[in-house]
């Protein structure tokens, strides 16, 4: 394992924060988040467990999804979007 | 990478924030590594690490875990370690558990100070739990578990609970004071919160399996007898259909008429429950939606949305109440929490997600609780530390006019504790102190102090000495009768409270908060007193601990038992069950755990059935004495069948136990029994963890063994005698055997 990766500031705190959720969430340290990836990808990704990551990332970033946020999470790249777009109306 | 010039300007920057520690964080990003951020991290928790929020918590342990990626995290860790805050703790913990060190976390989460409670708590005892699981130490992961789930706050807590949970059951049973089979069935998607039912039942010690319904199906799931239901065989259903689902417009043209089917659909559900699988069945009553076109008319007009649902839960309790059906106060909790938290229309809109995430822990605790009524595990008592929980100050210091009760604001505080303990006494949870302190100091409060809402009187037992508590504690399960699992113990310091805990882990032990205004509430929030019904024997329990007490005296002075037991006066009536004293007979056989030979749980429909079968001999005992009346402490019933009536039931209130009532009631049986031209008398024993001083009773009455099974339950058989014995040592009247 090599530190280099953990730190190259490729990635914002967002991100960092979100593949964090998603690790904890689906117990795999070895996950590393892309745009495209849905459902079909990451193993255990079901309707049920699509609930509870969103509880999850609510928790995370303390706020709240609104009907028209929800029915867009349905990738990682819309998740990422989302939180970008409501980090910086905040 | 950060900067040394950024985190040397750091601290100045930091303090001005909230959580100067997320602070420090976000501005490491993920570095932990460079001497400069362990510095600055080291800064922060040593100034700012006092107290820390479940978000602060989640963050460091985040933040520990990219940090001991790096390499000798266990050299770090100790620098971290030498900290005393508990954020420094908890930091360390989560670098020794990234490194493996899964000992060395436990010790540091274990080490921690006590003194948060709530989410906080159960993050760190959830991680105690975890890092001992890990190090392979499963014997010591139940209890941090245990007291993990009862101080959950939020749901996220509870999944990881639950995880852990069922990692744990991989190698490892706990013991659990009762175990269910409980299927959840109702509307919106249940999986949301079903399965949250695990842990939150596991914070009172009950084990469960948990069926989950499908969305809006449970009428089929219950009527159809090929459903999944019915091969799960449930020992409890729970109803959890939501307001949504009764299809009520906005004004409902006939609204006695509307309330009146959806009562009969409900019942008719319950009675499918109770009689195809013998469940016991809790219903859900409804919550009145804060927002409605009609607005407060909405609960003026006769046929509004908010009048319906009123005039529905109002009809719902007197109609369960009957059938034997416990109600979740579902409106109760969604106000309590506040009806805009309680729901989330968005999370209803596309995930059909009631109630919101963050109302689930109050749901699934307060339905556990019910559960645990349910099973007969309602606690008994409530044992009270005086000097800071009963009052402000310590008597024996600041003296009768020192200390704080009533007068100033924090002394109206322990007044209006006092009036909710009073309050629990009426309703029959007896009080009794366990207090370090001289009891003419103790005792010089209750009988003198102006303000004091308690009096002496008020305790059935008091115990202000210098001895540890749990001794005390001991002492005082012994003198009710009860186990120590039905004491709850309140005491306002977290140091005596772990004490218990280590010493005596039967003993339930709620968080007190700092603050005595809040201590009504605190204990509320537990639901440990949570029970079934109120009935007139209740009312009166807390009295009858008391008179117990006097009887102990009584039978002190005594030199034998029959002189002793002519000189309380008995007089004791048998008779055959009737529908006025239904509710007491099926809550004391439901609750009656000790004298108890065959401890099965019943219904109210199912004891209905009894009363009206001639093949049934149904007996209730009540008793007086001279010190007070008992009221309904005794259940015995039997079925005919061929030559023989064999026992299906029989037990005693452990309060009016050593009193010879036994004789008396098997007495009536066997009268019975020769009336009706019976040849014998079978009786049943079957043992569990608290009946074991009825497990020679059979032996004790003559009685001769048949059958003895491998789970230790055994069969008897007495032939029915010709006559009966006489009793002189008592007053009877018995119409139970002429039946």
């Amino acid at each position: 394992m090599s530190a280099a990766s953990e730190h190259s500031g490729a990635m914002n705190s967002t991100d960092q924060r979100l593949r964090a959720v998603f690790r904890e969430f689906f117990n795999d340290d070895s996950i590393e988040l892309q745009d495209g990836m849905t459902f079909s990808d990451i193993r255990g990704w079901d309707s049920l467990a699509h609930m509870n990551l969103i509880n999850a990332l609510e928790a995370e970033f303390g706020l709240k999804f609104g009907v028209r946020e929800l029915m867009k999470m349905k990738s990682v790249g819309a998740i990422r979007q989302v939180l970008t777009a409501k980090a910086s109306a905040a | 990478m950060t900067s040394t010039a950024t985190v040397a300007r750091a601290p100045v920057f930091l303090d001005g924030l909230d959580d100067p520690i997320r602070g420090a964080l976000a501005l490491l990003r993920g570095d932990g590594v460079g001497e400069a951020a362990v510095l600055l991290m080291q800064d922060v928790l040593a100034r700012h690490g006092s107290r820390m929020t479940p978000r602060t918590m989640h963050a460091l342990a985040r933040h520990a875990k990219s940090a001991a990626r790096a390499g000798d995290a266990a050299v770090r860790a100790e620098r971290i370690r030498a900290i005393t805050t508990p954020a420094a703790q908890w930091y360390a913990a989560a670098m020794l558990e990234s490194a493996g060190d899964f000992q060395a976390a436990a010790e540091a989460l274990d080490a921690m100070d006590d003194v948060s409670w709530g989410e906080e708590r159960a993050l760190r005892l959830e991680a105690l739990a975890r890092n001992r699981l890990c190090a392979g130490h499963v014997a010591q992961v139940w209890l941090p578990l245990r007291y993990a789930a009862q101080s959950a706050r939020t749901r996220q807590t509870l999944v990881s609970l639950d995880r852990l949970l069922t990692q744990a059951r991989q190698s490892a049973e706990p013991s659990v004071k009762a175990t269910r089979r409980i299927a959840v069935l109702g509307g919106g998607v249940l999986d949301f919160w079903a399965g949250l039912l695990r842990p939150a039942l596991f914070g009172y010690g009950i084990g469960c399996e948990v069926l989950t319904g499908e969305y809006d199906q449970y009428q089929q799931e219950i009527l159809d007898p090929a459903s999944p239901l019915a091969k799960f065989r449930p020992e409890i259903v729970v109803l959890a259909v939501n307001w949504r689902s009764l299809g009520l417009s906005d004004e409902t043209a006939d609204p006695a008429n509307t309330v009146r089917s959806l009562i009969d659909g409900m019942t008719a559900l319950w009675r499918t429950c109770q009689q195809r699988y013998g469940a016991a069945v809790i219903q859900m009553n409804f919550e009145i939606p804060e927002v409605d076109p009609l607005g407060r008319l909405s609960a003026a007009s006769p046929g509004g949305r908010a009048r319906v649902i009123q005039r529905l839960n109002l009809e719902l309790w007197d109609v369960a109440q009957q059938a034997g059906v416990a109600v979740l106060d579902v409106e109760h909790l969604a106000a309590a929490t506040g009806k805009r938290s309680w729901s989330d229309p968005g999370m209803w809109i596309a995930a059909k997600q009631y109630p919101a995430a963050d109302a689930v822990p109050q749901l699934t605790r307060s339905l556990a609780a019910l559960v645990r009524a349910v099973c007969g595990l309602t606690s008994k008592c409530a044992v009270l530390d005086l000097d800071g929980t009963l009052w402000g100050g310590v008597i024996g210091e600041d003296g009768l006019h020192g200390i704080r009760l009533g007068g100033d604001a924090e002394g109206e505080a322990y007044s209006a504790f006092h009036q909710y303990l009073l309050g629990l006494r009426r309703r029959g949870i007896p009080l009794a102190v366990c207090s370090k302190n001289n009891e003419e100091d103790a005792l010089s409060v209750f009988r003198q102090h102006p303000e004091t809402v308690l009096k002496e009187d008020d305790f059935a037992v008091l115990l202000a000495n210098w001895e540890p508590k749990p001794d005390n504690l001991r002492t005082i399960a012994a003198m009710l009768n009860i186990g120590l699992d039905s004491l709850v113990f309140l005491d306002d310091n977290p140091v005596e409270r772990n004490l218990v805990r280590r010493e005596l882990p039967e003993v339930e032990v709620p968080e007190l908060p700092d603050d005595p205004a809040r201590y009504a509430e605190a204990l509320h929030a537990t639901y440990l007193f949570e029970s079934l019904s109120l009935t007139d024997e209740d009312r009166r329990r807390a009295d009858a601990y008391r008179e117990n007490a006097q009887r102990t005296e009584l039978a002190a002075g005594s030199t034998n038992l029959d002189d002793y037991l002519v000189s309380l006066r008995m007089k004791v009536d048998l008779r055959p069950f009737d529908e006025a004293n239904l509710p007491r007979i099926v809550q004391l056989i439901n609750k009656t755990n000790q004298f108890s030979v065959t401890t099965r749980r019943t219904t109210a429909g199912e004891v209905t059935a009894w009363m009206r079968d001639p093949a049934y001999y149904t007996q209730f005992m009540r008793l007086q004495d001279r010190f007070g009346d008992s009221g309904l402490t005794g259940v015995m019933i039997a079925v005919r069948e061929g030559e023989t009536l064999r026992i299906v039931n029989w037990l005693m209130s452990c309060r009016v136990l050593g009193r010879r009532i036994e004789n008396l009631m098997l007495a009536s049986l066997m009268r019975h029994a020769r009336r009706a031209g019976a040849a014998a008398v079978i009786g049943e024993y079957l043992p569990t963890a608290k009946n074991g001083q009825t497990a020679d009773l059979f032996d004790r009455f003559g009685f001769e063994r048949i059958e003895e099974r491998q789970d230790g339950g055994r069969l008897y058989r007495a032939a029915v005698p010709a006559e009966d014995e006489p009793v002189t040592w008592c007053e009877v009247t018995d119409t139970a055997a002429a039946r």
